[in-house]
């Protein structure tokens, strides 16, 4: 009975034995190699821009101007359109992401551009804008006098503006 | 130990014996163990930027420079480390002390970290407001601070780390994620540096107003195969066979010149013959014991050298550099950049003294310098 404890005894005493060496050698082992890392967050900006919300209107004298903006298009209304009137409304561009902008393009439609003449100051393309930054520009629309009757004239048009930014280092001159 | 716990019974006795002998010996075998561990780990982290790391660890990042923190970083000894640093976004991957093309803004920005925690293993980069076309670079230094050579076992990089239990390498469209300066296998020698740079490059299709999450994941292993030293050669035949050894002495052979012109060739193969493992023998054994002549100690050393750097694998590395400015009289080689030698410049700076009449000191420079190649000392 003595002889049989003291065999399971030198079992139990060996077993641990082998644990602490596998344990020791695991531990060396394992300092035989490190692990290095390099963690990294990218977080990416906006890129946002276009025109600020905005309706009004302006008349005078039996003729008037009305615009509208939202988005990238800004639409601008004439009614009762006469020669010699200059009617003007004014628009906003503003950067609303976190990196800057610039004006890729500025479209005019609607109109016969034999017959109105559009333009717009303050605003061209390839301006930048930087972030939380705006920039104002103008429209300007009246008729051409000739030909000397224009078809237009007395008539109700719209002409629609459109205005696109991109990336500032994604312009494309 | 056997009379304290001596009993009247004989078996008992031998029981008793056996039992504090077997905890005898585990105790001697965690001891080494941990001997051997704490060898194997002892090392100093460096200083720098006036933080002095009381951890110890075998291979661990020493610094790390952003070169889009707006501040042009200078780390000793190597100089400024990412020259034209002002602030404007990098469009292009940086290579160290070299300007590079940069954006005229000051868009997004990137800062590194190290010892976040505590943890010198540890590098944290934070890019901030990147957009597409963004191009920041990091660089970073990594020593090996124990007392034998060590190898990059592995690099993984992961554009899309979700966790710890991420294991995939995953490669997205939004990111390009690439290394330099490191490489898999890559053996850094003990108190070596090296210097590595991590290139992040946002690509068109990231989303806006998102976050990515990376992870680069290096495994440094100690080097095992450091074999290295005439007594580790003089046992050749426990780690390889006599057709190796002559194939590694024939390629020294051809690399020298032939007979006649070359430190090993020469006096290796007499009288001139075939160069074979009894060469090997006989050249270790003769630059031992009292008799042995400062020439034949030198090349003793030197053949070790010689076959560390042809063995397959090798455990030196010709184009590797080393620093033997700590090496008394180091002037005799005449190298130009002794601080930063190629392990082929070394060699053949000792090889131009062969047919030079030596005085012992010489012979000692040299032997001195392969003794601490041989041993990863520098």
């Amino acid at each position: 009975m003595t002889r049989r404890r003291n065999s399971f005894a030198k079992i139990g005493i060996l077993a641990l034995v082998m644990l602490v060496a596998l344990g020791v050698l695991g531990a060396t082992f394992s300092v035989w190699s490190e692990i290095l890392y390099i963690d990294g967050t990218v977080s990416i900006g906006t890129v946002s821009g276009g025109l600020t919300d905005d309706t009004g209107s302006q008349s005078y004298d039996g003729t008037s101007i009305s615009w509208e903006a939202s988005g990238n298009v800004l639409e601008v209304t004439v009614t009762n359109a006469q020669l010699d009137i200059e009617y003007t409304c004014q628009f906003t561009v503003q950067n609303t992401g976190s990196i800057p902008v610039k004006i890729q393009s500025i479209g005019i439609s609607g109109v016969s551009p034999e017959e109105v003449d559009v333009w717009i100051t303050g605003v061209e393309k390839g301006d930048q804008i930087e972030d939380g930054q705006s920039k104002v520009g103008t429209v300007y629309v009246s008729l051409k006098p000739e030909p000397p009757e224009n078809p237009s004239e007395g008539e109700t048009f719209t002409v629609t503006v459109t205005i696109s930014v991109v990336q500032w280092n994604l312009y494309a001159p | 130990m056997v009379k304290l716990i001596s009993r009247s019974n004989g078996s008992k006795l031998k029981f008793h014996f056996t039992r504090w002998g077997i905890i005898a010996l585990a105790v001697v075998l965690a001891l080494g163990s941990v001997g051997v561990t704490y060898a194997k780990w002892k090392g100093k982290v460096p200083r720098h930027n006036d933080v002095v790391y009381t951890y110890y660890f075998n291979d661990p990042f020493t610094w790390v420079v952003s070169n889009d923190d707006g501040t042009p970083d200078t780390v000793s000894p190597y100089g400024v480390i990412d020259p034209g640093d002002n602030g404007d976004d990098p469009s292009e991957p940086q290579s160290q002390g070299v300007t590079c093309a940069r954006y005229g803004k000051d868009v997004a920005s990137t800062d590194a970290l190290l010892n976040v925690g505590f943890d010198p293993r540890h590098i944290t980069v934070t890019v901030s407001n990147a957009y597409p076309c963004y191009y920041p670079t990091i660089f970073f230094g990594m020593k090996n601070c124990a007392h034998v050579a060590a190898q990059i076992e592995s690099i993984v990089v992961d554009e899309n780390f979700t966790g710890e239990y991420d294991t995939t390498a995953d490669d997205i469209d939004a990111l390009d994620v690439t290394y330099g300066g490191i490489y898999v296998g890559q053996v850094i020698g003990s108190g070596t540096e090296v210097i590595g740079n991590l290139h992040i490059h946002v690509e068109q299709p990231a989303k806006e107003n998102w976050t990515y999450k990376i992870r680069v994941k290096i495994i440094v292993k100690a080097e095992c195969q450091c074999g290295g030293t005439p007594g580790y050669w003089h046992n050749w035949k426990q780690h390889y066979t006599a057709g190796e050894i002559n194939g590694w002495l024939t390629a020294i052979d051809v690399a020298s010149g032939g007979v006649g012109s070359g430190w090993l060739v020469s006096d290796m193969a007499e009288p001139y013959g075939t160069i074979d493992t009894a060469d090997l023998d006989a050249i270790l054994a003769a630059g031992v014991g009292g008799g042995a002549t400062a020439e034949s100690r030198f090349l003793r050393h030197y053949l070790a050298t010689r076959l560390n750097a042809q063995a397959e694998p090798p455990t030196l590395y010709l184009g590797d550099t080393h620093d033997i400015t700590s090496i008394s009289g180091y002037e005799y080689l005449g190298l130009s950049n002794p601080a930063s030698a190629k392990l082929s410049e070394i060699i053949a700076a000792i090889e131009s003294k062969y047919g030079t009449s030596l005085t012992d000191n010489q012979y000692n420079i040299m032997k001195n310098i392969c003794d601490a190649l041989n041993n990863c000392r520098i």
